[in-house]
């Protein structure tokens, strides 16, 4: 079959039909001319010369023109087997004959390639209407890049691709356009290879390019519209930030520089031991409270920036409540702190630094809202596929209204005597417990005060007995 | 003790280097101060100091260089500056042959702690066979632990994991060190073993497995065996 197929597609294979069709003609004319007059045995020749244009065009029509006229004049016209004539009048007969066919030819061939053609265009339409609308569904410049490779490609057929961003592209280039818009280069519209264009080539990618260009537009213009968005919204974050931090500094600042000028003031020589000790103590809590501020500034900046990646692993929460206490113990000077933890807690996936950080804020938040030397609780156990931490303090309690809002970004509780705060310590918490996929929230407590209330997930592998006893 | 040791002090930060030499000065130790990388090297070989104290952070390049460069040819005890959430270089520090470090801010005690500790470990001559810290005494070549004079029973994997933090008694050893100590390579990624482990020793040794005294977690980091200083009275 493909054999027979590769013999059709030969150059010389329609020369061979034309041969065998005249030399079918001339035995069909060879018993007709009994019957009929010679001049109508013609008509035999004509139709195999409309055959062969419609079949292969022109060319093979002309060799069945010239074939034919040979064929009648040799095979059917007295005398036979030779080329002169009796009758002159059919020299007129073969003349005409021949300027017929070959018209015939001529006309039948052009049918053939205006048909071709326009079968051709209207592939081509369709790869340009598949191209424009793959096109109106691209979300960034890959996207249209992904569009141009495959489906303007398809329109020309040669491999198309739009370089941008300096990407390289393939090698040679038989056309290129650069696309712009109002806001500059988008990128360089380049048909791959050295073979030049033909003319419907570089009308369809024309085309093309116009078409590129107005989607990069839109793509550039949704995309300095996202832009403005965004710093807007970081802008009025910044704003808020600033103010809640000046403030939020200034506090322990304020007691630093005091306490130090006076413990460092010679006319104060005569300053009691013990009030000098407590100065001293006093500055460094508060630098030790601004450290502090600064790691949950850092965090909001993660948390804010949307890059919070946590680096997970397996904890014992006892081990990790235990660092939070170790290092909250600047906050919590002279607080009974009781903790009570599950004694067969499950190991908890979980960001160490973060939930530290969580429990850090939660326990100075414990310590800042109630009487000083009142107790802390610190409570972590098992409840369904949670584990709960909560910590519970003695203060004046939450306001039912503030439940929610306290854990929003610069959200301050108001009330006479408040001590300083930037009002991200709870929004921080609820941003990490929420990426480990927990919850965290505030409830009030029998006997006064608040707990405050965080959970973390137990995986499956956390349940794994590990030989804990 | 501290008399005619030498500090090398190698920081860029001139407040950071003027309280060090303030903190250490004082103590009776003999402070060398350099800026960079470049003269923390010179300066490690011909200041013969005892000990050095190094900011990872450096105008002309990274602590570490000089850290990896050092432990070419000598093994000067070396305590890294950090700061917070930087708990990545920790370990990497650590892995590349630093004895401690300390997370800026830091206070005074605390540094004077790790500077004693590092010095006393290169003084001792032989691995000791009795490591004893506040009450808890561990006796590593009979393989008996006691908690002020009671006999502790311990597992094997459990004296193991103790007997790694006691050869390194008050040296910070990362997770992947203790892993690799008590279960072998293939286990370095096996956090949890190491976690029960640890909550099951401390059960065992602490009298509050909830405010530790002798095994300390180092956040982000690993495990120590915190050696109490030596009491006068005790």
């Amino acid at each position: 079959m493909a054999q027979i197929k590769k013999l059709l597609r030969t150059p010389w294979w329609p020369y061979v039909e034309v041969a065998t069709l005249t030399f079918g003609s001339t035995l069909v004319g060879h018993v007709a001319i009994r019957h009929i007059t010679p001049v109508n045995v013609v008509m035999i020749y004509l139709l195999v010369v409309v055959v062969t244009a419609l079949r292969w065009g022109e060319r093979p029509a002309v060799a069945a023109s010239v074939l034919g006229v040979f064929a009648l004049d040799f095979f059917l016209v007295e005398p036979r087997l030779s080329l002169t004539v009796e009758d002159a009048e059919y020299v007129v007969t073969f003349a005409v004959l021949l300027l017929v066919a070959l018209v015939i030819g001529r006309l039948t061939a052009q049918q053939r390639e205006h048909a071709a053609e326009l079968k051709k265009r209207e592939q081509e339409t369709a790869a340009l209407y598949a191209f424009s609308r793959s096109l109106v569904s691209a979300r960034s410049l890959q996207d249209v890049a992904d569009v141009v490779a495959e489906h303007a490609g398809a329109a020309v057929r040669r491999p198309v691709q739009l370089a941008y961003d300096g990407r390289a592209v393939g090698d040679g280039a038989a056309w290129s356009s650069p696309i712009t818009t109002p806001a500059g280069a988008a990128g360089t519209l380049v048909v791959l290879g050295f073979r030049p264009l033909a003319k419907w080539q570089v009308r369809m990618m024309e085309a093309v390019s116009g078409q590129v260009a107005i989607v990069c537009e839109r793509l550039q213009m949704s995309e300095a519209a996202h832009r403005a968005r965004l710093l807007e919204e970081a802008e009025r974050l910044q704003d808020a930030l600033l103010h809640s931090i000046s403030h939020a500094l200034r506090t322990p600042l304020a007691s630093i520089i005091g306490s130090l000028g006076i413990v460092g003031d010679p006319s104060q020589a005569g300053l009691d031991p013990a009030v000098r000790q407590d100065l001293l103590d006093t500055a460094r809590e508060e630098a030790e409270r601004l450290n502090w501020l600064v790691s949950n500034l850092l965090d909001m900046t993660r948390l804010e920036s949307g890059h919070l990646t946590l680096s997970a692993d397996w904890h014992d929460l006892e081990d990790v409540a235990g660092v939070a206490l170790s290092q909250a113990a600047v906050f919590l000077r002279g607080r009974p702190v009781n903790g009570r933890l599950d004694r067969d807690l499950p190991l908890v996936r979980m960001d160490q630094t973060l939930i530290l950080q969580v429990m850090g804020n939660l326990l100075d938040n414990a310590a800042k809202y109630s009487p000083a030397g009142s107790a802390v609780d610190l409570d972590v156990y098992r409840r369904g596929d949670m584990v709960e931490v909560r910590v519970g303090d003695r203060g004046r309690g939450v306001d039912p209204d503030d439940r929610e809002r306290i854990f929003e970004k610069f959200y301050r509780g108001e009330g006479p005597g408040h001590p300083a705060g930037t009002g991200l310590g709870l929004a921080i918490c609820k941003g990490i417990v929420e990426a480990h996929g927990g919850r965290i929230w505030v409830e009030p407590r029998e006997g006064g005060g608040s707990s405050f209330v965080f959970t973390l997930p137990v995986g499956p592998e956390g349940e794994a007995d590990y030989g804990r006893r | 003790m501290a008399e005619g040791k030498r500090v090398l002090v190698v920081d860029d930060e001139r407040q950071i280097r003027r309280f060090l030499r303030a903190a250490l000065s004082t103590q009776g130790y003999t402070v060398v101060e350099v800026g960079t990388v470049h003269e923390a090297i010179a300066s490690a070989n011909t200041e013969q100091p005892d000990l050095m104290i190094l900011d990872l952070g450096l105008p002309d390049g990274d602590g570490l260089s000089v850290l990896r460069s050092l432990r070419q040819w000598s093994d000067l005890p070396v305590i890294i500056l950090t700061v917070r959430g930087h708990e990545a270089d920790k370990i990497t520090a650590l892995d590349a042959g630093a004895d401690d470090y300390l997370t800026k801010p830091f206070s005074t005690g605390e540094l004077l702690a790790r500077v004693r500790a590092a010095l006393r470990r290169r003084g001792r001559q032989e691995q000791e066979l009795v490591v004893v810290t506040g009450h808890l005494a561990i006796d590593l070549g009979r393989r008996q632990v006691t908690v002020a004079g009671e006999e502790v029973h311990l597992t094997a994997t459990e004296f193991a994991l103790l007997k790694g933090l006691a050869l390194h008694a008050g040296k910070v050893l990362t997770h992947r060190n203790l892993l690799t100590m008590v279960w072998g390579e293939a286990y370095e990624a096996e956090a949890h073993m190491l976690r029960v482990n640890i909550s099951n020793l401390r059960r065992k040794l602490e009298r509050n497995p909830l405010q530790p005294s002798y095994i300390i977690t180092e956040p982000g980091v690993g495990y120590r065996l915190r050696m109490a200083d030596p009491e006068p009275h005790a």
